[in-house]
């Protein structure tokens, strides 16, 4: 039983930086606690080192900033051109799938670009901006996803079709994850691509104001270097050894 | 000025001297307060004052009794000291004519 309350603490203290959880696993087992009195002692740190997380900025920005506006409006994208392309698919033979008026597919091409560019540069943002409280700005992204399935009504489409976003952005933040860094010629570019896109959808009349907020993650590593939070040394790592 | 607690963390840190750590210091703060320091409160504190410059922590040695790993020693710098200092001296001054400390002193008399 204490062995398994023992694991218990130890994948508790996994919250913890390397060097403070060596320190506070061995103040546990000097001070012979209690598996429940270890568990409360682990606890209260973790909880306590999330709080400072929140002091600054980038987790605000991170999460309720960027994660859960944007995952509702990519949803809209992500919608949208499935039932284009369904629509493309399923009459393409009638309406010739390279459809006779530019102006359409035109849309559609701003529309699929807008949505790769954007998912991909809110998940590399929101992971580099924020990486300790990354699990906070996954929720702030899945529980729109959640309100939408549950409430999706369109019987020509697949509910999943909502969640066409997630793979762009998942790659954003696997690219983050591993350590990528995008040079700012490269970001601008992407940002400036995602703009153009989208006065196009705005002057076609394909975009919803609110949709503009999408640029700001696409923008962020164009104008401010994103300096990854993995690369900073939080307090309790600057223990002298 | 210093917190409460701070302040008890600083004077734990000084009175062990040498032998100022984690565990230590918990007792050293339980024993004067009669209250339970919560690791969590000992740590996010001792960040706080090394960030202020007023102590100094590094890794020590791990022991046989904490299954070999390390502790966290402290020391408390020359601007801990005088800080500590500032804390006590107010402490004694805003209490010199307080009911409290004026009953002590004609008991001690």
């Amino acid at each position: 039983m204490r062995n398994i309350a023992w694991k218990l603490i130890e994948v508790m203290a996994l919250q913890l930086t390397p060097t403070e959880r060596e320190i506070v696993l061995g103040d546990l087992i000097e001070t012979r606690e209690t598996a429940l009195r270890g568990m409360r002692e682990i606890s209260g740190l973790v909880v306590r080192r999330q709080l400072q997380l929140w002091n600054g900025w980038s987790p605000w920005l991170a999460a309720p900033g960027l994660a859960l506006p944007c995952s509702f409006m990519l949803m809209g994208f992500s919608v949208a051109i499935s039932s284009d392309l369904r629509n493309r698919l399923v009459h393409g033979w009638q309406l010739g799938f390279f459809p006779t008026e530019p102006g359409k597919f035109i849309s559609l091409l701003c529309q699929v670009l807008v949505l790769l560019i954007c998912a991909w540069a809110a998940g590399f943002t929101v992971e580099s901006v924020s990486r300790r409280t990354f699990v906070v700005s996954a929720i702030c992204c899945f529980l729109p996803c959640l309100f939408c399935l549950l409430r999706f009504r369109q019987e020509s489409l697949p509910r999943f079709c909502l969640l066409l976003f997630l793979f762009p952005a998942i790659a954003g933040v696997c690219f983050s994850r591993r350590g990528g860094t995008i040079n700012r010629r490269r970001a601008f570019a992407l940002a400036l691509a995602a703009t153009i896109c989208m006065a196009v959808l705005a002057v076609r009349g394909h975009l919803w104001v609110l949709n503009w907020e999408l640029i700001v993650p696409a923008w962020y590593p164009a104008i401010l270097p994103v300096r990854p939070d993995r690369m900073a040394v939080p307090r309790n790592e600057g223990i002298a050894s | 000025m210093l917190g409460e607690f701070e302040y008890l963390l600083i004077t734990a840190a000084a009175t062990l001297g040498e032998n100022a750590y984690g565990v230590a210091m918990r007792e050293a703060i339980a024993k004067a307060t009669g209250r339970t320091c919560s690791i969590g409160a000992l740590y996010t504190t001792l960040d706080r004052l090394e960030a202020k410059g007023l102590v100094k922590t590094w890794m020590g040695d791990g022991t046989p009794q904490r299954g070999g790993r390390s502790k966290r020693m402290v020391r408390v710098t020359l601007a801990g000291t005088a800080a500590a200092r500032s804390f006590y001296d107010t402490m004694i001054r805003i209490s010199n004519r307080a009911p409290w400390a004026v009953q002590q002193k004609e008991g001690a008399e």
